[in-house]
Protein backbone atom coordinates (compact mmCIF):
# COMPACT_ATOMS: atom_id res chain seq x y z
CA UNK A 1 0.00 0.00 0.00
CA UNK A 2 1.52 3.58 -1.24
CA UNK A 3 1.58 5.34 2.07
CA UNK A 4 2.96 8.54 0.72
CA UNK A 5 0.52 11.59 1.10
CA UNK A 6 -2.82 12.00 -1.66
CA UNK A 7 -1.23 13.85 -5.12
CA UNK A 8 -5.14 15.36 -5.68
CA UNK A 9 -4.74 18.55 -7.59
CA UNK A 10 -7.18 21.03 -5.25
CA UNK A 11 -5.68 23.91 -5.26
CA UNK A 12 -6.41 26.66 -8.25
CA UNK A 13 -3.14 28.58 -9.29
CA UNK A 14 -0.77 25.20 -9.93
CA UNK A 15 -0.03 25.83 -13.79
CA UNK A 16 0.13 23.42 -16.43
CA UNK A 17 0.18 19.78 -14.66
CA UNK A 18 3.78 18.27 -15.19
CA UNK A 19 2.48 15.32 -16.59
CA UNK A 20 0.31 16.81 -19.00
CA UNK A 21 0.44 14.39 -21.78
CA UNK A 22 2.85 11.98 -20.33
CA UNK A 23 0.01 9.72 -18.82
CA UNK A 24 -2.95 7.98 -21.32
CA UNK A 25 -5.97 5.20 -20.82
CA UNK A 26 -5.21 2.47 -22.56
CA UNK A 27 -8.16 -0.04 -22.17
CA UNK A 28 -11.68 -0.55 -20.95
CA UNK A 29 -13.47 -3.37 -19.23
CA UNK A 30 -16.76 -4.11 -18.17
CA UNK A 31 -18.36 -7.17 -17.18
CA UNK A 32 -22.37 -7.65 -17.47
CA UNK A 33 -24.12 -5.49 -15.96
CA UNK A 34 -27.32 -6.68 -13.77
CA UNK A 35 -30.15 -5.36 -11.77
CA UNK A 36 -29.13 -7.40 -9.15
CA UNK A 37 -26.90 -10.75 -7.71
CA UNK A 38 -28.55 -13.95 -8.39
CA UNK A 39 -26.29 -15.12 -5.46
CA UNK A 40 -24.47 -17.34 -7.81
CA UNK A 41 -20.43 -16.93 -7.84
CA UNK A 42 -19.99 -16.57 -11.68
CA UNK A 43 -21.97 -13.36 -11.13
CA UNK A 44 -20.38 -11.90 -7.90
CA UNK A 45 -18.80 -8.61 -7.39
CA UNK A 46 -15.11 -10.57 -7.22
CA UNK A 47 -15.99 -12.73 -10.88
CA UNK A 48 -16.76 -9.41 -12.40
CA UNK A 49 -14.31 -7.52 -11.39
CA UNK A 50 -12.10 -10.01 -13.04
CA UNK A 51 -14.08 -10.06 -16.36
CA UNK A 52 -14.06 -6.48 -16.28
CA UNK A 53 -10.15 -6.57 -15.51
CA UNK A 54 -9.46 -9.22 -18.24
CA UNK A 55 -11.42 -7.66 -20.73
CA UNK A 56 -9.59 -4.12 -19.89
CA UNK A 57 -6.07 -5.93 -20.35
CA UNK A 58 -7.19 -7.49 -23.52
CA UNK A 59 -8.39 -4.43 -25.04
CA UNK A 60 -5.19 -2.72 -24.57
CA UNK A 61 -3.48 -5.68 -25.76
CA UNK A 62 -1.66 -6.94 -22.88
CA UNK A 63 -1.77 -9.98 -20.96
CA UNK A 64 -1.46 -10.30 -16.93
CA UNK A 65 1.76 -10.55 -16.77
CA UNK A 66 2.21 -6.98 -17.99
CA UNK A 67 -0.15 -5.42 -14.80
CA UNK A 68 2.15 -4.16 -12.01
CA UNK A 69 -0.07 -1.52 -10.39
CA UNK A 70 -3.79 -1.85 -9.14
CA UNK A 71 -5.69 0.39 -7.96
CA UNK A 72 -9.26 0.22 -6.23
CA UNK A 73 -12.20 2.34 -5.68
CA UNK A 74 -13.30 -0.99 -3.88
CA UNK A 75 -16.76 -0.43 -2.38
CA UNK A 76 -19.05 -1.18 -0.77
CA UNK A 77 -21.62 0.70 -2.82
CA UNK A 78 -24.83 -0.97 -1.64
CA UNK A 79 -25.89 -2.63 1.32
CA UNK A 80 -22.30 -5.20 2.57
CA UNK A 81 -23.50 -9.23 2.34
CA UNK A 82 -23.67 -9.60 6.02
CA UNK A 83 -25.09 -10.73 8.05
CA UNK A 84 -26.51 -13.50 5.39
CA UNK A 85 -23.45 -16.03 5.86
CA UNK A 86 -20.36 -15.95 3.62
CA UNK A 87 -19.64 -18.74 1.00
CA UNK A 88 -16.58 -20.56 -0.15
CA UNK A 89 -12.92 -18.73 -0.12
CA UNK A 90 -12.30 -16.91 -1.67
CA UNK A 91 -15.61 -15.25 -0.90
CA UNK A 92 -15.77 -16.02 2.86
CA UNK A 93 -15.94 -11.82 3.65
CA UNK A 94 -17.27 -8.87 2.12
CA UNK A 95 -14.04 -8.49 -0.12
CA UNK A 96 -15.16 -10.17 -3.09
CA UNK A 97 -18.97 -10.20 -2.17
CA UNK A 98 -20.11 -6.21 -1.63
CA UNK A 99 -16.26 -5.46 -2.18
CA UNK A 100 -13.67 -6.11 -3.99
CA UNK A 101 -9.99 -4.54 -3.02
CA UNK A 102 -6.83 -4.40 -4.82
CA UNK A 103 -4.95 -6.84 -2.91
CA UNK A 104 -8.28 -9.54 -3.88
CA UNK A 105 -8.27 -8.82 -7.13
CA UNK A 106 -4.57 -9.55 -7.67
CA UNK A 107 -4.81 -13.00 -5.61
CA UNK A 108 -7.51 -13.83 -7.21
CA UNK A 109 -6.79 -12.98 -10.81
CA UNK A 110 -2.94 -14.53 -10.40
CA UNK A 111 -1.30 -11.11 -10.79
CA UNK A 112 2.10 -11.88 -10.36
CA UNK A 113 3.65 -9.16 -10.99
CA UNK A 114 1.90 -6.38 -9.01
CA UNK A 115 4.37 -4.07 -6.87
CA UNK A 116 1.05 -1.45 -6.59
CA UNK A 117 -2.14 -2.25 -4.91
CA UNK A 118 -4.07 1.08 -3.80
CA UNK A 119 -7.88 1.33 -2.30
CA UNK A 120 -7.87 5.16 -1.87
CA UNK A 121 -10.08 7.51 -3.22
CA UNK A 122 -13.26 6.37 -2.72
CA UNK A 123 -14.81 6.76 -6.04
CA UNK A 124 -13.62 5.88 -9.62
CA UNK A 125 -12.62 9.49 -10.58
CA UNK A 126 -10.50 9.73 -7.59
CA UNK A 127 -9.11 6.31 -7.85
CA UNK A 128 -7.98 6.96 -11.97
CA UNK A 129 -6.40 10.02 -10.32
CA UNK A 130 -4.36 7.96 -7.60
CA UNK A 131 -3.67 5.41 -10.64
CA UNK A 132 -2.49 8.40 -13.31
CA UNK A 133 0.42 9.13 -11.04
CA UNK A 134 1.18 6.51 -9.54
CA UNK A 135 2.30 5.85 -13.52
CA UNK A 136 3.39 9.44 -13.55
CA UNK A 137 5.81 8.61 -10.94
CA UNK A 138 6.98 5.41 -11.90
CA UNK A 139 5.15 2.89 -8.61
CA UNK A 140 3.79 1.09 -11.81
CA UNK A 141 4.12 0.96 -15.88
CA UNK A 142 0.76 -0.42 -16.24
CA UNK A 143 -2.00 -0.07 -13.83
CA UNK A 144 -5.67 -1.19 -13.54
CA UNK A 145 -8.28 1.24 -12.22
CA UNK A 146 -11.39 -0.80 -11.17
CA UNK A 147 -14.66 -0.12 -9.92
CA UNK A 148 -17.21 -2.59 -8.47
CA UNK A 149 -20.80 -1.87 -7.94
CA UNK A 150 -22.97 -3.83 -5.50
CA UNK A 151 -26.36 -4.03 -5.38
CA UNK A 152 -27.91 -7.11 -3.29
CA UNK A 153 -31.80 -7.59 -2.83
CA UNK A 154 -32.46 -6.21 0.38
CA UNK A 155 -33.09 -2.43 1.37
CA UNK A 156 -30.35 -0.73 -0.41
CA UNK A 157 -28.18 1.92 1.39
CA UNK A 158 -30.14 0.97 4.42
CA UNK A 159 -29.08 -1.79 7.22
CA UNK A 160 -29.86 -0.74 10.18
CA UNK A 161 -32.14 2.15 9.09
CA UNK A 162 -29.14 3.94 8.34
CA UNK A 163 -26.64 5.01 6.03
CA UNK A 164 -23.82 7.65 5.92
CA UNK A 165 -23.29 10.34 3.56
CA UNK A 166 -20.00 8.55 2.13
CA UNK A 167 -22.24 5.86 0.52
CA UNK A 168 -21.50 3.08 2.85
CA UNK A 169 -24.15 1.38 4.61
CA UNK A 170 -23.77 1.19 8.41
CA UNK A 171 -25.47 -0.32 11.24
CA UNK A 172 -25.83 3.02 13.33
CA UNK A 173 -25.99 6.68 12.08
CA UNK A 174 -22.90 8.07 13.04
CA UNK A 175 -21.20 11.47 12.76
CA UNK A 176 -22.61 14.16 11.09
CA UNK A 177 -25.14 11.85 9.73
CA UNK A 178 -26.67 11.02 12.99
CA UNK A 179 -28.53 14.56 13.14
CA UNK A 180 -30.18 13.44 9.91
CA UNK A 181 -30.54 9.85 9.24
CA UNK A 182 -33.08 9.22 11.91
CA UNK A 183 -35.33 11.89 10.07
CA UNK A 184 -34.98 10.59 6.49
CA UNK A 185 -32.65 13.45 5.54
CA UNK A 186 -30.52 10.89 3.46
CA UNK A 187 -29.14 11.08 -0.10
CA UNK A 188 -32.00 11.96 -2.37
CA UNK A 189 -33.21 14.36 0.01
CA UNK A 190 -30.18 16.99 0.82
CA UNK A 191 -29.58 16.96 -3.20
CA UNK A 192 -33.01 17.59 -3.40
CA UNK A 193 -33.15 20.46 -1.77
CA UNK A 194 -29.98 21.91 -3.86
CA UNK A 195 -31.93 21.11 -6.45
CA UNK A 196 -34.70 22.64 -5.95
CA UNK A 197 -32.93 25.64 -4.61
CA UNK A 198 -31.13 25.79 -8.66
CA UNK A 199 -34.62 25.81 -9.70
CA UNK A 200 -36.12 28.32 -7.66
CA UNK A 201 -32.94 30.37 -7.96
CA UNK A 202 -32.54 30.56 -11.79
CA UNK A 203 -36.44 30.14 -12.60
CA UNK A 204 -36.58 27.07 -14.34
CA UNK A 205 -39.29 24.10 -13.17
CA UNK A 206 -38.31 20.31 -12.95
CA UNK A 207 -39.92 19.61 -16.39
CA UNK A 208 -37.14 21.62 -18.36
CA UNK A 209 -34.97 18.69 -17.07
CA UNK A 210 -36.96 16.06 -19.76
CA UNK A 211 -34.72 16.94 -22.86
CA UNK A 212 -31.34 16.03 -21.40
CA UNK A 213 -33.06 12.39 -19.65
CA UNK A 214 -34.63 11.52 -22.88
CA UNK A 215 -31.19 12.30 -24.43
CA UNK A 216 -29.28 10.53 -21.75
CA UNK A 217 -31.70 7.67 -22.49
CA UNK A 218 -31.03 7.85 -26.00
CA UNK A 219 -27.51 7.84 -25.78
CA UNK A 220 -27.49 5.12 -22.85
CA UNK A 221 -29.27 3.02 -25.75
CA UNK A 222 -26.06 3.32 -28.03
CA UNK A 223 -23.95 2.33 -24.74
CA UNK A 224 -23.47 -1.44 -24.48
CA UNK A 225 -21.82 -1.85 -21.57
CA UNK A 226 -25.29 -0.31 -19.65
CA UNK A 227 -28.15 -1.71 -17.82
CA UNK A 228 -30.67 -0.36 -19.98
CA UNK A 229 -28.99 -1.38 -23.19
CA UNK A 230 -28.52 -5.18 -22.10
CA UNK A 231 -31.34 -5.55 -19.99
CA UNK A 232 -33.94 -3.42 -21.00
CA UNK A 233 -33.56 -1.32 -24.34
CA UNK A 234 -36.45 0.74 -24.23
CA UNK A 235 -36.64 4.22 -25.17
CA UNK A 236 -37.54 7.14 -22.68
CA UNK A 237 -39.88 9.80 -24.24
CA UNK A 238 -40.36 13.31 -22.71
CA UNK A 239 -44.24 12.29 -21.70
CA UNK A 240 -42.71 9.04 -20.08
CA UNK A 241 -40.57 11.48 -17.63
CA UNK A 242 -43.10 14.06 -16.69
CA UNK A 243 -45.38 11.33 -15.77
CA UNK A 244 -43.33 9.21 -13.75
CA UNK A 245 -43.45 9.18 -9.84
CA UNK A 246 -41.85 11.52 -7.65
CA UNK A 247 -39.15 10.15 -5.47
CA UNK A 248 -38.42 13.61 -3.53
CA UNK A 249 -39.36 16.48 -5.04
CA UNK A 250 -37.65 17.75 -7.64
CA UNK A 251 -36.21 14.40 -8.37
CA UNK A 252 -38.65 11.43 -9.76
CA UNK A 253 -37.77 7.96 -11.06
CA UNK A 254 -35.95 9.21 -14.18
CA UNK A 255 -33.87 12.02 -12.69
CA UNK A 256 -32.12 9.00 -10.22
CA UNK A 257 -30.00 6.45 -11.42
CA UNK A 258 -30.86 2.56 -11.14
CA UNK A 259 -28.93 0.87 -8.74
CA UNK A 260 -26.87 -2.18 -10.74
CA UNK A 261 -24.26 -4.85 -10.07
CA UNK A 262 -21.61 -4.63 -12.45
CA UNK A 263 -17.52 -3.70 -12.65
CA UNK A 264 -15.55 -1.35 -15.07
CA UNK A 265 -12.27 -1.17 -14.86
CA UNK A 266 -9.84 0.41 -17.16
CA UNK A 267 -5.89 0.57 -17.90
CA UNK A 268 -3.38 3.36 -17.36
CA UNK A 269 0.17 3.61 -18.65
CA UNK A 270 3.12 5.99 -19.83
CA UNK A 271 2.07 7.70 -23.13
CA UNK A 272 5.40 6.35 -23.92
CA UNK A 273 4.43 2.58 -23.41
CA UNK A 274 1.14 3.56 -25.17
CA UNK A 275 1.84 4.17 -28.57
CA UNK A 276 3.24 0.43 -28.88
CA UNK A 277 -0.21 -0.99 -28.10
CA UNK A 278 -3.72 -2.08 -29.14
CA UNK A 279 -5.10 0.89 -28.80
CA UNK A 280 -4.63 4.81 -29.95
CA UNK A 281 -3.51 5.95 -26.54
CA UNK A 282 -6.21 8.68 -25.12
CA UNK A 283 -3.39 11.31 -23.33
CA UNK A 284 -4.50 12.40 -19.74
CA UNK A 285 -4.07 15.99 -20.34
CA UNK A 286 -4.70 16.88 -16.49
CA UNK A 287 -6.68 15.98 -13.63
CA UNK A 288 -8.28 17.99 -11.03
CA UNK A 289 -10.22 16.90 -7.21
CA UNK A 290 -12.65 19.14 -5.14
CA UNK A 291 -12.40 19.21 -1.50
CA UNK A 292 -14.47 19.72 1.80
CA UNK A 293 -17.26 22.31 0.51
CA UNK A 294 -19.46 22.90 3.58
CA UNK A 295 -18.87 25.30 6.45
CA UNK A 296 -21.62 23.33 7.93
CA UNK A 297 -23.40 20.29 7.96
CA UNK A 298 -25.68 21.26 4.66
CA UNK A 299 -23.93 22.78 1.75
CA UNK A 300 -25.30 25.24 0.17
CA UNK A 301 -26.25 25.87 -3.47
CA UNK A 302 -23.57 28.47 -3.89
CA UNK A 303 -21.23 26.49 -2.30
CA UNK A 304 -21.84 23.63 -4.57
CA UNK A 305 -21.23 25.75 -7.52
CA UNK A 306 -18.23 27.08 -6.55
CA UNK A 307 -16.93 23.86 -5.56
CA UNK A 308 -17.77 22.52 -9.53
CA UNK A 309 -16.36 25.83 -10.64
CA UNK A 310 -12.98 25.33 -8.58
CA UNK A 311 -12.59 21.38 -9.83
CA UNK A 312 -13.45 22.52 -13.59
CA UNK A 313 -10.80 25.91 -13.09
CA UNK A 314 -7.75 23.59 -12.33
CA UNK A 315 -8.58 20.75 -14.56
CA UNK A 316 -8.86 23.28 -17.32
CA UNK A 317 -5.48 25.39 -16.30
CA UNK A 318 -3.57 22.25 -16.03
CA UNK A 319 -4.42 21.10 -19.30
CA UNK A 320 -3.85 24.67 -20.46
CA UNK A 321 -7.14 24.78 -21.67
CA UNK A 322 -10.13 26.77 -21.81
CA UNK A 323 -13.33 25.57 -21.72
CA UNK A 324 -13.86 26.64 -26.12
CA UNK A 325 -11.02 23.60 -26.60
CA UNK A 326 -13.41 21.06 -24.99
CA UNK A 327 -15.26 19.31 -28.25
CA UNK A 328 -17.07 17.20 -26.09
CA UNK A 329 -18.03 16.38 -22.45
CA UNK A 330 -19.45 13.42 -19.78
CA UNK A 331 -20.04 14.83 -16.72
CA UNK A 332 -21.78 13.23 -13.71
CA UNK A 333 -25.56 12.82 -13.41
CA UNK A 334 -26.11 9.95 -10.63
CA UNK A 335 -29.13 12.89 -9.94
CA UNK A 336 -29.87 14.44 -13.44
CA UNK A 337 -29.31 18.35 -11.65
CA UNK A 338 -25.92 17.57 -10.95
CA UNK A 339 -25.18 17.50 -14.51
CA UNK A 340 -26.37 21.14 -14.89
CA UNK A 341 -23.87 22.40 -11.95
CA UNK A 342 -20.93 20.63 -13.53
CA UNK A 343 -21.93 22.06 -17.20
CA UNK A 344 -21.80 25.57 -15.41
CA UNK A 345 -18.79 25.22 -13.73
CA UNK A 346 -16.58 24.07 -16.91
CA UNK A 347 -18.46 26.64 -18.85
CA UNK A 348 -18.92 24.24 -22.10
CA UNK A 349 -20.43 25.76 -25.29
CA UNK A 350 -20.15 28.99 -23.21
CA UNK A 351 -22.87 28.16 -21.00
CA UNK A 352 -22.78 30.40 -17.84
CA UNK A 353 -23.97 29.96 -14.36
CA UNK A 354 -27.77 29.16 -14.37
CA UNK A 355 -27.83 28.97 -18.12
CA UNK A 356 -27.69 24.98 -18.03
CA UNK A 357 -31.09 24.31 -18.38
CA UNK A 358 -31.70 27.10 -20.82
CA UNK A 359 -29.16 25.10 -22.69
CA UNK A 360 -30.05 21.72 -22.39
CA UNK A 361 -33.63 22.48 -24.37
CA UNK A 362 -33.98 21.46 -28.15
CA UNK A 363 -31.31 18.75 -29.83
CA UNK A 364 -28.43 20.43 -30.48
CA UNK A 365 -26.57 18.46 -27.89
CA UNK A 366 -27.48 15.20 -29.42
CA UNK A 367 -25.00 12.79 -30.64
CA UNK A 368 -23.76 14.21 -33.94
CA UNK A 369 -24.83 17.59 -32.95
CA UNK A 370 -22.95 21.00 -32.32
CA UNK A 371 -22.81 19.64 -28.42
CA UNK A 372 -22.34 16.54 -27.81
CA UNK A 373 -23.03 16.31 -24.06
CA UNK A 374 -23.17 13.02 -22.34
CA UNK A 375 -22.51 11.00 -25.04
CA UNK A 376 -22.41 7.88 -23.01
CA UNK A 377 -25.77 8.38 -21.21
CA UNK A 378 -24.55 8.63 -18.08
CA UNK A 379 -25.51 7.43 -14.61
CA UNK A 380 -29.53 7.91 -15.46
CA UNK A 381 -29.04 6.38 -19.27
CA UNK A 382 -27.04 3.30 -18.16
CA UNK A 383 -27.57 2.65 -14.45
CA UNK A 384 -25.37 3.27 -11.25
CA UNK A 385 -21.79 2.86 -12.79
CA UNK A 386 -20.55 6.05 -10.38
CA UNK A 387 -19.29 7.53 -13.26
CA UNK A 388 -18.00 4.01 -15.28
CA UNK A 389 -19.66 5.17 -18.02
CA UNK A 390 -18.34 8.52 -18.32
CA UNK A 391 -14.85 7.21 -17.86
CA UNK A 392 -15.50 4.59 -20.74
CA UNK A 393 -17.15 7.08 -23.65
CA UNK A 394 -14.44 9.68 -22.74
CA UNK A 395 -11.60 7.18 -23.64
CA UNK A 396 -14.01 6.32 -26.62
CA UNK A 397 -14.41 9.91 -27.80
CA UNK A 398 -10.99 10.48 -27.65
CA UNK A 399 -9.74 6.89 -29.15
CA UNK A 400 -12.24 7.50 -32.15
CA UNK A 401 -13.79 4.63 -31.35
CA UNK A 402 -17.31 5.42 -29.63
CA UNK A 403 -19.22 3.76 -32.55
CA UNK A 404 -22.77 5.66 -32.90
CA UNK A 405 -21.94 7.57 -29.84
CA UNK A 406 -18.94 9.11 -32.02
CA UNK A 407 -18.58 12.93 -31.48
CA UNK A 408 -18.01 14.94 -34.91
CA UNK A 409 -15.26 16.13 -33.43
CA UNK A 410 -13.48 14.63 -30.24
CA UNK A 411 -9.97 15.89 -30.15
CA UNK A 412 -10.20 17.15 -26.67
CA UNK A 413 -12.75 15.85 -24.22
CA UNK A 414 -13.76 16.87 -20.32
CA UNK A 415 -15.10 14.33 -17.97
CA UNK A 416 -16.68 15.27 -14.84
CA UNK A 417 -17.25 12.46 -11.92
CA UNK A 418 -19.48 12.63 -8.75
CA UNK A 419 -21.36 15.36 -7.91
CA UNK A 420 -20.18 18.92 -7.83
CA UNK A 421 -16.70 18.97 -6.18
CA UNK A 422 -16.11 15.33 -7.50
CA UNK A 423 -13.11 14.62 -10.17
CA UNK A 424 -12.50 16.69 -13.08
CA UNK A 425 -10.04 14.72 -16.22
CA UNK A 426 -9.52 16.04 -19.19
CA UNK A 427 -8.30 13.55 -22.52
CA UNK A 428 -6.78 14.30 -25.44
CA UNK A 429 -6.43 11.90 -28.84
CA UNK A 430 -3.14 14.50 -28.91
CA UNK A 431 -0.26 13.95 -26.13
CA UNK A 432 -0.59 18.11 -26.44
CA UNK B 1 -66.93 -12.42 -8.23
CA UNK B 2 -65.21 -10.24 -10.64
CA UNK B 3 -61.47 -9.76 -9.51
CA UNK B 4 -59.23 -7.15 -10.65
CA UNK B 5 -55.43 -8.50 -10.54
CA UNK B 6 -52.61 -5.40 -10.75
CA UNK B 7 -49.30 -7.37 -11.16
CA UNK B 8 -46.23 -5.83 -10.52
CA UNK B 9 -43.22 -6.41 -12.38
CA UNK B 10 -39.83 -6.54 -11.45
CA UNK B 11 -39.54 -8.67 -8.68
CA UNK B 12 -42.49 -9.89 -9.05
CA UNK B 13 -43.40 -11.37 -12.36
CA UNK B 14 -41.20 -14.20 -13.94
CA UNK B 15 -40.06 -12.18 -17.06
CA UNK B 16 -39.22 -9.28 -14.43
CA UNK B 17 -35.64 -8.19 -13.91
CA UNK B 18 -35.20 -9.49 -10.78
CA UNK B 19 -37.49 -12.46 -12.05
CA UNK B 20 -40.05 -12.57 -9.55
CA UNK B 21 -41.97 -15.91 -8.07
CA UNK B 22 -44.98 -15.27 -10.43
CA UNK B 23 -45.04 -17.42 -13.81
CA UNK B 24 -46.66 -16.15 -16.54
CA UNK B 25 -48.68 -19.59 -16.50
CA UNK B 26 -50.26 -18.33 -13.17
CA UNK B 27 -51.44 -15.02 -14.92
CA UNK B 28 -52.67 -16.85 -18.27
CA UNK B 29 -54.84 -18.81 -15.41
CA UNK B 30 -56.00 -15.88 -13.54
CA UNK B 31 -57.20 -14.57 -17.12
CA UNK B 32 -58.78 -18.42 -17.81
CA UNK B 33 -60.89 -17.42 -14.88
CA UNK B 34 -62.38 -14.26 -15.77
CA UNK B 35 -60.11 -12.12 -13.81
CA UNK B 36 -59.54 -9.02 -15.39
CA UNK B 37 -55.51 -8.80 -15.08
CA UNK B 38 -53.02 -6.17 -15.95
CA UNK B 39 -49.76 -4.55 -14.79
CA UNK B 40 -48.73 -1.50 -12.48
CA UNK B 41 -44.84 -0.63 -12.38
CA UNK B 42 -41.89 1.65 -12.64
CA UNK B 43 -41.33 0.71 -16.13
CA UNK B 44 -42.57 2.87 -19.20
CA UNK B 45 -45.90 2.35 -20.09
CA UNK B 46 -44.86 1.41 -23.51
CA UNK B 47 -42.57 -1.32 -21.72
CA UNK B 48 -45.31 -2.69 -19.73
CA UNK B 49 -47.48 -2.86 -23.34
CA UNK B 50 -44.64 -4.37 -24.96
CA UNK B 51 -44.08 -7.35 -22.40
CA UNK B 52 -47.71 -8.38 -22.53
CA UNK B 53 -47.44 -8.51 -26.16
CA UNK B 54 -44.27 -10.16 -26.17
CA UNK B 55 -46.20 -12.67 -23.89
CA UNK B 56 -49.13 -12.70 -26.25
CA UNK B 57 -51.44 -11.60 -23.54
CA UNK B 58 -54.05 -9.27 -23.91
CA UNK B 59 -53.62 -7.05 -21.00
CA UNK B 60 -56.36 -5.24 -19.49
CA UNK B 61 -54.71 -2.34 -18.29
CA UNK B 62 -51.25 -0.92 -17.78
CA UNK B 63 -50.69 1.47 -15.11
CA UNK B 64 -48.17 3.94 -13.48
CA UNK B 65 -47.16 2.94 -10.07
CA UNK B 66 -48.79 5.80 -8.56
CA UNK B 67 -51.23 5.96 -10.65
CA UNK B 68 -53.25 2.93 -9.38
CA UNK B 69 -56.54 4.54 -8.60
CA UNK B 70 -57.26 5.62 -11.74
CA UNK B 71 -57.35 1.64 -12.79
CA UNK B 72 -59.95 1.62 -9.57
CA UNK B 73 -61.83 4.33 -11.11
CA UNK B 74 -62.14 2.79 -14.83
CA UNK B 75 -63.25 -0.83 -14.11
CA UNK B 76 -65.70 -1.56 -11.48
CA UNK B 77 -65.17 -5.24 -10.32
CA UNK B 78 -65.54 -6.58 -7.24
CA UNK B 79 -62.30 -7.04 -5.59
CA UNK B 80 -59.13 -5.01 -6.57
CA UNK B 81 -55.61 -6.44 -5.68
CA UNK B 82 -52.21 -5.21 -6.66
CA UNK B 83 -49.24 -8.08 -6.42
CA UNK B 84 -45.91 -6.43 -5.79
CA UNK B 85 -42.55 -7.06 -4.14
CA UNK B 86 -41.66 -3.73 -2.31
CA UNK B 87 -43.44 -1.13 0.38
CA UNK B 88 -43.88 1.06 -2.24
CA UNK B 89 -45.82 -1.69 -3.96
CA UNK B 90 -48.15 -1.60 -0.47
CA UNK B 91 -48.13 2.43 -0.62
CA UNK B 92 -49.80 2.01 -4.03
CA UNK B 93 -52.21 -0.35 -3.06
CA UNK B 94 -52.70 1.54 0.02
CA UNK B 95 -53.55 4.72 -1.69
CA UNK B 96 -55.52 3.59 -4.45
CA UNK B 97 -57.45 0.77 -2.08
CA UNK B 98 -56.68 -1.98 -3.40
CA UNK B 99 -55.79 -4.82 -1.45
CA UNK B 100 -51.92 -6.07 -1.51
CA UNK B 101 -50.38 -9.38 -2.04
CA UNK B 102 -46.97 -9.59 -1.79
CA UNK B 103 -45.56 -11.40 -4.95
CA UNK B 104 -44.24 -15.21 -2.69
CA UNK B 105 -47.20 -15.15 -0.77
CA UNK B 106 -49.97 -14.29 -4.43
CA UNK B 107 -47.38 -18.01 -5.67
CA UNK B 108 -49.87 -20.25 -3.91
CA UNK B 109 -52.93 -18.21 -6.43
CA UNK B 110 -55.45 -17.53 -4.14
CA UNK B 111 -57.43 -15.60 -6.29
CA UNK B 112 -58.56 -19.41 -7.71
CA UNK B 113 -60.17 -19.86 -4.62
CA UNK B 114 -61.36 -15.85 -4.29
CA UNK B 115 -63.19 -16.63 -7.83
CA UNK B 116 -64.86 -19.42 -6.69
CA UNK B 117 -66.07 -17.78 -3.66
CA UNK B 118 -64.29 -19.98 -1.22
CA UNK B 119 -61.53 -17.65 0.77
CA UNK B 120 -61.85 -14.78 2.50
CA UNK B 121 -60.07 -11.62 2.26
CA UNK B 122 -57.87 -12.84 4.67
CA UNK B 123 -56.11 -15.37 3.39
CA UNK B 124 -52.89 -13.33 2.30
CA UNK B 125 -53.60 -10.36 0.99
CA UNK B 126 -53.27 -7.25 3.43
CA UNK B 127 -56.64 -5.93 3.51
CA UNK B 128 -54.83 -2.04 2.81
CA UNK B 129 -57.67 -0.17 3.98
CA UNK B 130 -58.50 -1.22 7.43
CA UNK B 131 -54.89 -0.16 8.37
Amino acid sequence: MASQSLPYRQKEGLGVWENRGKVAFVGIGHSPCVRRWDEKIETSLGEFAKIAALNAIADAGLTLDDIDGVQSAPGPLGDRWAPRPYLAPPFDSEDGLSMVTAEWLTKYMGLKKVRYADNRGGSVGNAAVLAIEAVASGLCNYCLVLRPLNNFEGRYHQVGAASNRGGEAEEKASGPSQWEIPYGWAGPSWFATLAQRYLHEYNYSHDNLAAFAVNNRRNGLMYEFGYYYQNRAEPLTEEDYLKARWITKPFNLYDCDIPVHTAGCFLVTTAERARHLKQRPAYILSHSSGSRIARSLEVTLREYEESAVRVARIALEGAGLTSKDIDVANLYDGYAPFALNWLEAWGLWGVKRGEGLDFLQGDHFKVGGPHPFNPSGGNIGTGRGHGTAHITDTIQQVQGRAGRRQAKKADVAAMAIMPPGGTGIVLSSHPG
Amino acid sequence: MRILLSFDIDGTLEVGDPPGPITIDMVRRAQGLGCLIGSCSDRTLSGQRSIWAALDIQAGFVSLKHRLAEVKAQFQVDRYCHIGDTNIDEQSAREAGFDFLRMDAAASEPWVQWVDGLGSKRDGAEHTNDR
